[in-house]
């Protein structure tokens, strides 16, 4: 039995972007259904285990990577979206970002008005620096390397309450204590009677001259306009799906920021899993935040010890030398600005098509922020640095860091992942772009996009706050334009 | 669906699992005194079906690969050898062979070190629930959200 659901906005897809534009649209007095493919989960079935919690809140269990397995990439899976599994940093979009994205139209309003709103969605967030005594171990060391080689770095803000420092907030926060999307945006939308529905699966959305019908397994909802904020992976795979939008760039224009892990062992403990997890961020080769070219961010990046495994090279003993200095690790990667695009598109059975690798450019930059990256972990006392290659496991001085230029960069050579899929349905203002500059999707009425796919760039910092910036700012355009 | 994975891969899996981590070898335990079999079951169970068929096929690779050299299929050979098949794939100018050993690397790396007999080995000291007292905040106040399927 199809379930039949109607309303004047239904919005797919429930992250950080789906659930600003749902709630802004309700509170703009629209009669809004939100729609989410996976579950609502219950905090208090959290139970701090990679072993569970991978499944339960990653899309594809976490195992999904490039066409080539070349790059992982987790997405989040369930209401909330990433915002459930992310570390709670929360980073405003560069000022010179946007201002390169406003040249292109790529803004859904002036820059002033998109900087005031990532401050109303930083007040929402409860975003608040890192008190000094929450930096654990790992971000100090990392702190102090840069310090010692001169390079900058930033104490970042967090949308974390009173964090208990438990370490687990990648795999969910088992005491309610992340203030993530639900919190920020989705409580105060559905005290205006926001209506949200999870389990819904959307395969398909059909635009009429007189509405929109959205149809998934077992339901259909018919509505006047369509928000599609179902991911940088998700978002072009339904609208190609579904024939919409004019644009040729649909789906091909993904961004990774691609993320190169590398570790360091040092004598003394660490304990890189416990404490807030990302706290410092080495700013000094973000040449983007200066309007430069490029660049990279260092922050830290510590795992439970499967995933800390799965990123080990070599074999046997090499494996379990490194795995009994676990406690002793420190663990950090390169975030880069990445500038080369990938493409998305529907494979079999429902599952992404995804293939992206970086570019010249982007893997000299890459490559440029390990160099940086092994050096600061020397500096800050490592006896040895683990590094991403496959044919440089590891160097210990500053002597070897050298060695760097001339290994090899090629898919399964190096470990790259990414948490921060974006900018596959871009906006601007150029006609052959994927989105209108208010959010429509060029070659539709009905039908918006308000998530990370609608960067027209990639954003350089964790995206969370840009994201919902995003979202919130298409939503109040939806309202504005329907109210007029 | 869960796509079905062949008895054969499994044991192969798990004889693969045991040469990237060179289980027994001091205080690590062996990979079949841990739940590491159940891990890559419920991994696999994410995969395509697309994926475990390529994973089959890279299965039947690395036997070939290893009857070539050693004259066995891969979970028959010594460690000293299955380490020299998994070192010849890394080291390929074949993409293919690199992203199987990549592939493998990742899924029997993550299967044994996320289950809880091997954290004793590196330090690890395991969840904080139900040992560590946190005060847990409220949910966010969404009422009932209905499940459609």
């Amino acid at each position: 039995m199809t379930a039949e659901l109607e309303a004047q906005v239904c919005v797919i897809g429930s992250g950080a972007g789906g659930c600003a534009a749902a709630s802004e649209l309700q509170r703009g007095g629209f009669d809004t259904l939100l729609l989410e493919d996976g579950p609502h989960h219950d905090p208090a079935s959290f139970d701090q285990r990679e072993s569970t919690m991978m499944s339960r809140l990653y899309a594809d269990g976490g195992l999904r990577t490039t066409t080539n397995q070349a790059v992982g990439i987790i997405s989040g899976r369930g209401l909330g979206g990433s915002t459930t599994h992310n570390t709670g940093l929360a980073v405003p979009p560069p000022i010179a970002v946007l201002e390169a994205w406003a040249r292109v139209g790529g803004l859904p309003a002036p820059v002033e008005d998109v900087v005031g709103c990532a401050d109303e969605v930083m007040t929402r967030l409860g975003a608040r620096s890192v008190d000094a005594d929450e930096i654990n171990a790992n971000n100090r060391l990392l702190a102090t390397g840069a310090e010692r080689l001169g390079v900058s770095s930033v104490v970042a803000q967090h949308n974390r309450a009173r964090c208990s420092g438990c370490g687990y907030c990648m795999i969910g926060c088992a005491y309610n204590l992340k203030r993530n999307a639900l919190f920020a945006w989705l409580e105060d939308g559905v005290r205006a009677g926001l209506a949200v529905r999870t389990g819904a699966r959307v395969e398909h959305i059909r635009e009429t001259a007189r509405g929109c019908v959205v149809r998934g397994r077992g339901f259909q909802v018919r509505c006047d306009q369509v928000v599609v904020a179902a991911s940088a992976i998700g978002t072009p795979m339904l609208l190609r799906n579904s024939g919409l939008g004019s644009s040729r760039r649909i789906g091909r224009t993904l961004r990774l920021h691609p993320f190169a892990p590398v570790a360091a062992v040092f004598d003394d403990p660490v304990i890189a899993w416990r404490g807030v997890p990302q706290s410092v961020l080495v700013t000094g080769g973000a040449r983007f935040l200066d309007g430069g070219r490029g660049g990279f961010i260092l922050m830290a990046g510590a795992a439970g010890p499967g995933a800390m495994a799965a990123f080990v090279s070599g074999h046997g003993r090499e494996v379990t030398d490194v795995m009994r200095a676990y406690p002793r690790l420190a663990a950090a990667g390169v975030l880069l600005h990445d500038e080369g695009c990938g493409t998305v598109s529907a494979g079999r059975g429902g599952r992404p098509r995804i293939r992206y690798w970086p570019d010249r450019h982007d893997r000299n930059g890459i490559r440029d922020g390990i160099r940086l990256l092994a050096r600061i972990w020397l500096a800050a006392g490592a006896r040895r640095v683990l590094l991403p290659f496959r044919q440089l496991r590891e160097v210990a001085s500053e002597a070897e860091v050298s060695r760097l230029d001339g290994v090899a960069f090629r898919p399964h050579d190096v470990s790259l992942n990414s948490v921060h899929p974006q900018g596959s349905v871009s906006m601007g203002a150029d006609p052959a772009a994927a989105v209108r500059p208010d959010g429509r999707l060029r070659g539709t009425r009905r039908v918006w996009v308000a998530d990370g796919s609608l960067f027209p760039g990639s954003v350089g910092v964790p995206p969370q706050v840009a994201i919902m910036t995003f979202g919130a700012l298409v939503g109040r355009s939806m309202v504005a334009e329907m109210k007029s | 669906m869960t796509p079905t994975v062949r008895p054969w891969l499994e044991r192969q899996l798990l004889a693969v699992a045991a040469t990237f981590v060179e289980d027994g070898v001091g205080d690590f335990p062996v990979v079949a005194a841990t739940a590491t079999g159940a891990r890559l079951q419920e991994l696999l169970g994410q995969l395509s079906a697309g994926e475990v068929r390529l994973l089959h096929l890279g299965g039947r690779a690395l036997d070939l690969r290893a009857a070539l050299r050693f004259g066995r299929c891969f979970h028959r050979l010594d460690i000293v050898r299955r380490r020299r098949v998994l070192a010849a794939l890394a080291d390929s100018t074949v993409g293919p062979f690199r992203r199987l050993h990549q592939v493998l690397k990742q899924l029997t790396q993550l299967a044994y070190f996320m289950d809880e007999g091997t954290w004793g080995a590196i330090g690890y000291d395991g969840p904080w629930l139900g040992r560590i007292d946190v005060t847990v905040a409220s949910p966010p106040a969404l009422g009932r959200v209905e499940e459609l399927q």
